[in-house]
């Protein structure tokens, strides 16, 4: 007790020592906490002039008539309504839940097949070449790609010169033309969907897997199927989360395909709420109307995600 | 509640005032304009250099750039020569072919006010697409003399007065300076209509159609025209008019005081039924004809979007292929096929007389509808917000100036003929030996009108695909006759709250 009791008193400090290194630690991590934020000020401010505030300049001028030139002049929740009752923002809206139903599978499901057989290769020499050649594409620019894709699904392009050699020639059509086609086409634009950003992420999901557990899996007589179903994806539910919301926000945003390959037709068949969106906004000159639109693509995006991380919500 | 939205509106409040405040500025008028010097020219204060977009009429001089092929023309460089001769301190500078005039870019050029000083585009753009306040409006100007032509008591004068009604966004405001023309016919692959046993062009609405036949016979395409881009458009101003008669025509015409058909007399017409299908059912008749055209057009042409990808086919290349029989299309067409080589032989022949074809077609020819003033001298200038470097003291009288000196007859003439593909309208100007037929279409009444599609830019891509969706027989009469006035209402609606018509003026 009584060695305690000097133990005790050895390790107590005078307070006038204590508190000076107290004030010290106090100023450190104040010095510290200064020179964090001195660091991210830069990129804050950046964010806020480039990215919040147009984002809250759009919500408040929704609520306006503009034509990007002369004063706005407010109209309340007038576009929002008049949005609603457009047949053809009903259609785009249509057109991208059909897009998002198979588009977002189609960008998930073969990059983590690509990823889970780069995983299961031996070799890490093998890994790297494989993970180099699935990496490579994401150099090509997206309108490149974009373009090599409107030649394949032209009236005179490889698709229908297939089909006409294997004597399906009735088959060929201008794929992004034809009314009935044309969302299709541009859904299944990318064959075979591999998308390098997406493999990469599944890849260093899988690489992230302790190796004992797969072996210690193995040695309890899991085959690869098993180890596959019930280790591997699981242990990587955190990356199917993520890629499925930058999936969604990916397709519902997807400006670029539709403006480049058929700005929307025929007629309506192509028309995604992001294209009606900027035709409104860039075309016609309604920016008032155009930003409404945005709007509501922010909220619907929004709700989606955080339906997302609900409902997939990983127990770690 | 409450605060947020005083807030919001304090907000609004406040970015209309600054914008305001930016506009009142920029309110350009003519004013008294400048003082005249001895010699009768205006006396211009201001130097320095004024910036011009002149489109195809651009002159090859040092430094402007051309796009490959482009010819290398000289009038508008020795008019610009002829001007710094006469105001030493003012230099004009032509824009070359890396300005494109696409109108988005103009758009947000005209939002940083950095707009040239002159430019082209079309009349019909500026005034459904562009925002208001974009340009100067030259209409007080042109009810001045122009000082640079002899005699001169109003500037207007002598311009086509029916290019001037068909180019105004309404009576009191008259953005573009337009003085030349374009006109369409059927262009035909002679050797293709000859080998189909086609001997004699098509007169007749039923003669074109049995032309199609023969071509479909001979195991052809008979035609090639983009529903979307030039089929509504195009053909509403064809069958609409004929189908009016050229007494409601005239009736709708004389609405505003002003020859030929402008935005405001098509907005007073729908107002009052003429142009209303709910009230005159003739203006929807045409739709099951240019149906049956299309049938016989090439189907990958009939489903192209507005603004087709690169690489989509087009008419002239089809036709440069041989691949189609005839095309309908603007008199640069016999340019771009031979420009898609094949070097074959061109015939034309008008669009054929309607009359019997319909029960409301009538036997007034209205081929010269499309044809107009819809071609290269189409010249605007910026307003002082659109383009910042006219708040300068003086240039805005200058730039005008210079309008003004480039747009006498002789100049017209010039210009026009040394590109040789367009009609130069001044009164008083000379077309080409090539373009004199062209010229008696000119001078015709021409009764112009979409029904309502030139309202807005909105308006005429709604009609225009909804046009192309009936024809790909994607959508029924009973869906046409039901979205028809839809948008029409809307793109009336859209253009009164930028110009305001007084409807109990007009009886």
């Amino acid at each position: 007790m009584a060695g305690s009791t000097t133990v005790v008193a050895t390790e107590r400090r005078p307070a006038a020592t204590v508190r000076p290194q107290r004030r010290r630690s106090v100023r450190r991590l104040v010095l510290e906490r200064l020179a964090a934020v001195a660091f991210l000020l830069p990129t804050l401010a950046l964010i806020g002039v480039f990215s919040y505030y147009p984002a809250v300049r759009a919500g408040v001028t929704a609520f306006t008539r503009w034509d990007g030139f002369n004063p706005p002049v407010w109209v309340g929740v007038q576009n929002f309504t008049q949005a609603f009752g457009d047949p053809d923002f009903l259609r785009s809206a249509v057109n991208v839940a059909i897009w998002t139903l198979f588009g977002v599978p189609l960008a998930m499901v073969p990059s983590f097949v690509v990823a889970e057989l780069i995983f299961r290769l031996r070799s890490d020499r093998a890994q790297f070449v494989w993970r180099a050649v699935f990496v490579a594409p994401l150099i090509i620019p997206p309108v490149v790609s974009i373009l090599i894709w409107q030649f394949l699904y032209g009236p005179n392009g490889p698709i229908n010169t297939v089909l006409h050699s294997v004597g399906l020639g009735e088959l060929a059509r201008s794929w992004i033309a034809d009314p009935k086609f044309a969302l299709w086409a541009l859904i299944f634009l990318g064959f075979p969907w591999v998308s390098s950003f997406n493999v990469l992420i599944f890849y260093s999901g899988l690489k992230a897997i302790p190796r004992e557990v797969i072996e210690a899996s193995a040695l309890e007589g899991a085959g690869r199927f098993r180890q596959l179903v019930h280790i591997e994806l699981p242990l990587i539910a955190g990356q199917w989360k993520l890629l499925l919301v930058l999936s969604i926000i990916g397709v519902t945003q997807n400006l670029t395909v539709p403006l480049l390959l058929t700005n929307g037709g025929p007629g309506n068949a192509t028309l995604t709420p992001v294209l009606y969106m900027y035709q409104r906004a860039i075309d016609y000159g309604q920016y008032g109307f155009g930003m409404a639109v945005g709007t509501l693509l922010f909220v619907v995006v929004l709700a989606l995600s955080i339906i997302n991380m609900r409902v997939l919500r990983t127990r770690s | 509640m409450m605060r947020r939205r005083q807030f919001m509106a304090a907000t609004m409040a406040a970015g209309a005032a600054a914008l305001a405040g930016c506009s009142k500025s920029s309110s350009g008028g003519a004013g008294n304009g400048p003082s005249l010097r001895s010699d009768g020219n205006p006396d211009l204060t201001w130097k320095g250099t004024i910036t011009m977009g002149a489109q195809a009429y651009t002159p090859a001089l040092p430094g402007v750039k051309l796009a490959p092929g482009t010819a290398k023309l000289q009038e508008f460089g020795k008019v610009a020569d002829a001007f710094t001769a006469l105001y030493p301190d003012i230099k004009i500078k032509f824009l070359g072919s890396d300005y494109t005039y696409e109108t988005t870019t103009m758009k947000t050029q005209a939002t940083g006010g950095q707009l040239p000083d002159v430019w082209w585009q079309q009349h019909s753009e500026v005034n459904t697409s562009f925002p208001a306040g974009v340009c100067t409006n030259l209409a007080p100007y042109m009810e001045k003399p122009n000082p640079f032509i002899k005699g001169n008591t109003r500037w207007r004068d002598v311009l086509n007065a029916q290019s001037y009604t068909q180019s105004y966004a309404d009576a009191d405001t008259q953005y573009c300076n337009n003085g030349d023309f374009v006109g369409t016919a059927f262009f035909y692959n002679k050797k293709i209509f000859a080998s189909a046993g086609i001997s004699d062009v098509p007169k007749t609405w039923d003669e074109l159609i049995a032309v199609c036949q023969k071509l479909k016979a001979a195991g052809t395409t008979p035609c090639a025209i983009p529903a979307y881009t030039y089929g509504f458009g195009w053909l509403a101003r064809i069958f609409l008019a004929n189908f009016l008669g050229e007494d409601t025509c005239k009736k709708i015409d004389a609405y505003s005081k002003d020859p030929g058909i402008s935005t405001t007399d098509v907005a007073v017409a729908y107002k009052k039924g003429l142009l209303d299908p709910r009230q005159n059912p003739a203006v929807l008749a045409w739709w099951p004809m240019a149906k049956e055209l299309f049938s016989y057009c090439d189907p990958q042409i009939n489903q192209l979007p507005a603004n087709p990808p690169v690489g989509s086919p087009n008419p002239e290349a089809m036709m440069a292929a041989g691949k189609v029989g005839m095309i309908y299309d603007g008199t640069w067409a016999p340019t771009a096929v031979a420009a898609n080589g094949g070097g074959i032989e061109i015939g034309s022949f008008p669009w054929p007389s309607l009359a019997g074809s319909n029960q409301y077609a009538t036997s007034f020819d209205t081929a010269n509808a499309v044809s107009g003033p819809n071609a290269a001298w189409q010249y605007f200038i910026s307003s002082p917000r659109s383009d910042t470097s006219l708040r300068e003291n003086g240039k805005l009288d200058a730039v005008v100036a210079w309008m003004q000196f480039f747009s006498t007859p002789e100049r017209n003439t010039a210009i026009c003929n040394e590109y040789g593909s367009f009609l130069p309208t001044y009164s008083g100007a000379e077309p080409t030996k090539d373009l004199k037929e062209l010229a008696s279409l000119a001078a015709e009444p021409i009764y112009a009108m979409n029904g309502g599609a030139e309202f807005t830019t909105e308006a005429n891509d709604q009609i225009s695909k909804l046009f192309q969706a009936y024809v790909l027989g994607q959508v029924s009469m009973d869906d046409v006759t039901t979205k028809y006035p839809q948008i029409m209402d809307k793109g009336l609606q859209d253009y009164l709250q930028v110009h305001p018509i007084d409807f109990s003026k007009y009886s």
